[in-house]
């Protein structure tokens, strides 16, 4: 399916309340909802450090592609969702549809 | 990608072995394989450059004399180190970035207030708690001041639902304070967590001590049977389980399982020998240190990685807490522990004879 156009683009991932710190080439963060501990390597924390209130799933995959030159487009806008999605089920991210001030 | 750790009392990526599903043998060996792979493809690291937990056993003084205690409580013991010494730890372990703690004993209460000068710095920090206790000394005014932490759970000791056979276990009198005091924990609205250990004495009153914990507004309660160190090496035949015990133990364990799903965890703890091979296939994560100052890696090996009035807790760390799992004589020892008994036979033996000690190793 392609995804490009869906209104799930447009969602904007905000970060939730984290404790987190690099350790080597990952970044190790810890919810303060439920306190799990959760392992995110290079590719997830870069993602991670993308999120920050404005910009729209859309736009994170943008960046990603500059970042990732020579991998198809609509890969990367699956890696993206997917990765985010999973950043939501462990409780470091939510969902708004509109981007912070 | 994004994978879980689960919190300190189990370690990284640990996940406990469906009983009767999976030998855990096998399940070792999956695991092993499963960890390999996710670090050949860079997903999961093969050393931590910094400690993600730590576990902190503040005294070896304890108001009671378990028949199991892994670790010998309330012996006497060399020096201790002072409170204000455990003030300076915890802000090593700040600096550090460790996510998690736990604090233990010995009875960690037996502190006083200077257990919440040392919480209380962990806390600003954003650190999670497990605290374990025997229950005592946890009145009223001592559960306010606990409150304000934020917990995995507390982790209160019952081994019976009825105080003859708890009291015969853990010491006289003990019943009735770890009772008031799981029941002011969950009333309190911090999570409990009751911990059953298993032996001889109360195997027979498993599914009763279940229901009971349930009945004291446990999250969870955690059985398992006791690691056969310390006290236990010296208690064994009085205390061990025969293998129909086991079974009838792995029988109750699913039907209560399955009884309180969505109500109450019901957890199987792992044996000592699968807990020691557990961590050893994973990238050390934890740090120990012992009411001396004496730093371990793991509650039941016997080894000794150094002193913190000696380095700094990230100095032995980057010496060889990191990769301690990697060093040879770790490694034969974790190999010869195959099952229960062997942790009698081996030597040394944890918490009985001297620890091997790897202070000076590179």
């Amino acid at each position: 399916m392609d995804l490009k156009h869906t209104a799930l683009m447009k969602l904007v991932p905000v970060k939730k309340r984290v404790k987190w710190r690099y350790d080597g080439s990952f970044m190790v963060a810890m919810s303060e909802e439920t306190f799990q501990l959760v392992l995110l390597n290079s590719t997830a924390s870069a993602i991670y450090t993308l999120i920050d209130g404005k910009r729209n799933l859309m736009d994170i995959a943008k960046r990603v592609c500059e970042a990732y030159r020579g991998i198809r487009k609509d890969r990367i806008i699956r890696d993206v969702v997917r990765n985010v999605r999973e950043l939501e089920s462990k409780s470091l991210v939510g969902f708004t549809s509109r981007a912070e001030r | 990608m994004a994978l879980d750790l689960s919190p300190a009392e189990t370690q990284l990526l640990s996940r406990e072995p469906v009983v009767g599903l999976l030998g855990t043998k096998q399940w070792l060996t999956h695991f092993e394989h499963n960890l390999r792979w996710l670090q050949q493809k860079g997903f999961y690291p093969t050393e931590f450059e910094r400690p993600l937990a730590c576990q902190l056993e503040l005294t070896q003084r304890c108001n009671l004399r378990c028949v199991y205690c892994y670790n010998r409580s309330g012996e006497r013991s060399n020096k201790e180190l002072a409170p204000r010494d455990w003030v300076q730890i915890a802000k090593q372990l700040v600096d550090a970035g460790v996510f998690q703690c736990v604090i233990s004993g010995g009875e960690p209460l037996l502190l006083g207030k200077a257990l919440f000068a040392i919480m209380d710095i962990l806390h600003q920090a954003g650190v999670k708690f497990i605290l374990i206790t025997n229950g005592t000394f946890l009145d009223h005014r001592c559960v306010r001041s606990l409150r304000k932490y934020d917990y995995y759970f507390l982790q209160v000791s019952i081994d019976a639902p009825n105080q003859t056979v708890h009291d015969k276990i853990r010491g006289r009198g003990s019943w009735q304070g770890a009772v008031r005091a799981a029941s002011l924990t969950s009333q309190n609205n911090i999570p409990l967590v009751v911990a059953s250990t298993l032996t001889r004495h109360n195997v027979g009153y498993l599914p009763d001590m279940i229901d009971f914990a349930y009945y004291l507004g446990a999250k969870r309660i955690i059985v398992g049977q006791f690691s056969p160190v310390g006290r236990a090496c010296l208690n064994y035949e009085a205390i061990r389980l025969s293998k129909r015990d086991r079974i009838s133990v792995d029988r109750t364990l699913r039907r209560k399982m399955l009884f309180y799903r969505n109500r109450m965890e019901v957890v199987r703890s792992m044996d000592a020998h699968v807990s020691l091979r557990h961590n050893s296939i994973q990238p050390s994560s934890v740090l120990i240190i012992r009411p001396n100052g004496d730093v371990r890696v793991d509650c039941v090996g016997p080894f000794k990685i150094g002193n913190v009035t000696e380095e700094s807790v990230m100095q032995i760390w980057n010496r060889i807490g990191r990769k301690v799992w990697r060093v040879p004589e770790v490694s034969r020892y974790v190999y010869r522990i195959n099952n229960h008994e062997d942790f009698l036979k081996v030597t040394p033996r944890p918490y009985v004879d001297s620890d091997i000690d790897l202070s000076e190793k590179e």
